[in-house]
């Protein structure tokens, strides 16, 4: 199973934090990737689901998401995004977002799309599973 | 709802095969294009409200509608490849659906979820 792959940037962190936690048995079992500072910090909030840990967004961790994208590693993409910050690494965001449309990855910028995107993932696995249900009666 | 759908010259003819397919999904929204992508929309004999084409504009446009809090989603069917004159408007536009927490794809599989999602509404 592809990975899950989560990003938030300060302001937004404990807004990660409770969505993960909301949607919760969704993302368990799942494999979750998370930029250093924002695993540090699910983890502190007692997240209890296990995180792979790249770098921080500061020394590549972006780079290293694109990376496994690249690969085929990663099926989704949240990335809480404060856009009333500039970072000095802006071009590593610019690559991710560009290789997830280049790689056709879902992917979400901000919360309102994350809660829409997963509530219609959820809903297109379970008539997925309910199509390959049909099929094998068959 | 009222949706905004833009598509780069590079991801058009997608964007031909998408809507044919997905057509039950998008026919009961409002939908606002640039002006070239609701050439496109129009195609299929939907309702769509057009403003200019991006290098003139039509992106900083949208992008006041979200502001105004007229737009609920944005379907961006970007080409991440091509070269654009008009490239500050498309960053101020995906900027400001992230500052609106507008729901935004830029990319055809995120919006087929969306689309999925949003048939329920």
């Amino acid at each position: 199973m592809s990975k899950i792959a989560v990003i938030a940037h300060d302001n937004f962190k404990p807004n990660l934090l409770e969505f993960l936690k909301g949607k919760k048995s969704w993302f368990f079992g799942r494999e979750i990737v998370a930029t250093g500072r924002t695993a540090e910090f699910l983890e502190a909030g007692d997240l209890n689901l296990p995180l792979l840990h790249v770098n921080k967004g500061s020394d590549g961790g972006y780079l290293q998401i694109t990376e496994m994208i690249k690969n085929g590693e990663v099926g989704i993409v949240f990335f809480f995004r404060d856009a009333t910050i500039v970072q000095p690494y802006h071009e590593d965001i610019s690559k991710l977002l560009n290789t997830c449309d280049l790689e056709n990855i879902p992917l979400s910028t901000n919360q309102a799309g994350a809660e829409l995107l997963i509530i219609g993932k959820i809903r297109m696995e379970a008539s997925e599973k309910a199509q390959s249900k049909l099929n094998s009666n068959q | 709802m009222k949706i905004a759908v833009i598509a780069h010259d590079g991801t058009k003819d997608r964007l031909r095969g998408f809507i044919q397919s997905k057509i039950d999904m998008i026919s009961n929204h409002t939908i606002v294009c640039t002006k070239s992508t609701s050439k496109i929309v129009k195609e299929f004999n939907l309702d769509v409200s057009a403003v200019e084409s991006g290098p003139l504009g039509g992106d900083a446009q949208i992008a006041a509608q979200i502001v105004s809090n007229d737009i609920e989603a944005v379907l961006f069917l970007r080409d991440p490849l091509g070269k654009h004159p008009h490239e500050p408007d498309i960053n101020m536009l995906l900027r400001l659906c992230d500052v609106y927490q507008v729901p935004l794809a830029t990319n055809f599989k995120t919006a087929e979820i969306l689309l999925n999602h949003f048939k329920n509404l």
